[in-house]
């Protein structure tokens, strides 16, 4: 996106079918990701990541750009998501069940062996433990790739308290995988 | 610094204490416990979900399936809509029957006969009679923040 996100997003308000085409083309699948490892029901996470996409538009007069857009899009996408988690308790046994994430691409499909599917239905047992803010610190570290920094404004937190969360969260999720192996 | 510490200054990255380095270097527990982590870490960027490019580019979100907002949209001016009717039949009506007591609010509206009762029907009512429900069907937002209430 070279072009500054006010500028991109006072086109798509005014109405520019090319410039919500290329919002919904580079952010639309990361922000769905993400909050399908949040929520882990896919419907869910289609349908508030619509949901983000249209609230970016409806609240562009308050994006100031001190942050890129991308980090203002998870921050609406983050409140999204715990504003549902804390209305509908996710169960663990549903986050952790064999439902599965968005579809995976060249790595996998013919070609997907039994122990990546097998490291996948790990993670997301060891993510369905996480407390939700843990949960989203380490997507957004490890899935999406944002600093700290981002990730602290996204969830409104110190930047310490990001990079704790995520120590812990790991930390967490191996002691859930070692869980399930057994002693 | 104690292991804990020591091992964190590790994981997250960025510059590292001499102090935390050192540490880690002679003490096992937290060489194993770093290993541990780093090893949930790789398997955690193993397992990110890719991004299936038809996911998004079938589905413009601005327009796909009726959004909160866009319902809101439609309920707004429905609104609008029924209360310029219902304020014209009531008017006809009196004149009609020579100023006799008016109906209440909810009486017209009960005895409206095309009263619609979803949001289907909302949406037909306003196509046929309200030229701006025509832009829906390329909503964007910009055509329906007019319409909003305020969150
Ligand atoms: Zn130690």
């Amino acid at each position: 996106m070279a072009e500054a996100p006010q500028e991109w997003l006072r086109r798509i308000q005014a109405g520019e079918p090319a410039a919500a085409e290329r919002l919904m083309g580079e952010m639309f699948g990361p922000v769905r990701r993400y909050l399908e490892g949040m929520l882990r029901n896919p419907a869910q996470a289609e349908d508030l990541a619509q949901e983000a996409m249209v609230r970016l538009v409806e609240h562009a007069s308050e994006f100031r750009g001190e942050a890129s857009l991308r980090t203002y899009l998870f921050q609406i996408a983050h409140n999204l998501a715990l504003n549902h988690i804390s209305a509908a308790p996710t169960k663990r046994e549903e986050y952790g069940s064999e439902a599965p994430l968005s579809k995976e691409d060249g790595r996998s499909g013919a070609f997907e062996t039994l122990a990546l599917e097998e490291e996948r239905r790990r993670v997301r047992l060891a993510l369905g433990c996480l407390p939700p803010r843990q949960r989203s610190v380490v997507i957004l570290r490890a899935w999406e790739e944002l600093s700290f920094k981002e990730i602290a404004r996204v969830m409104g937190l110190a930047e310490g308290t990001a990079k704790a969360h995520y120590f812990f969260a790991l930390k967490n999720m191996r002691r859930a995988m070692e869980a399930e192996n057994g002693p | 610094m104690d292991h804990e510490e020591a091992v964190k200054r590790l994981i997250i990255g960025g510059p590292v204490p001499i102090e935390a380095a050192s540490h880690v270097e002679g003490c096992v527990s937290c060489r194993e416990e770093l290993a541990a982590l780093h090893s949930t870490e790789a398997l955690l960027k193993r397992a990110k979900p890719s991004i299936e490019p038809a996911q998004y580019h079938a589905r413009p979100a601005l327009e796909a399936r009726p959004s909160r907002i866009r319902r809101r949209a439609l309920a707004a001016a429905a609104a609008i809509l029924l209360a310029g009717l219902v304020g014209g039949w009531s008017l006809g009506r009196m004149s009609g029957q020579q100023r006799t007591a008016a109906p209440s609010r909810e009486v017209a509206l009960a005895e409206v006969p095309w009263a619609p009762s979803s949001e289907d029907s909302t949406l037909s009512l306003l196509q046929s009679a309200y030229p701006v429900a025509d832009r829906f069907s390329s909503v964007t937002t910009a055509d329906t923040t007019s319409y909003m209430e305020p969150e």
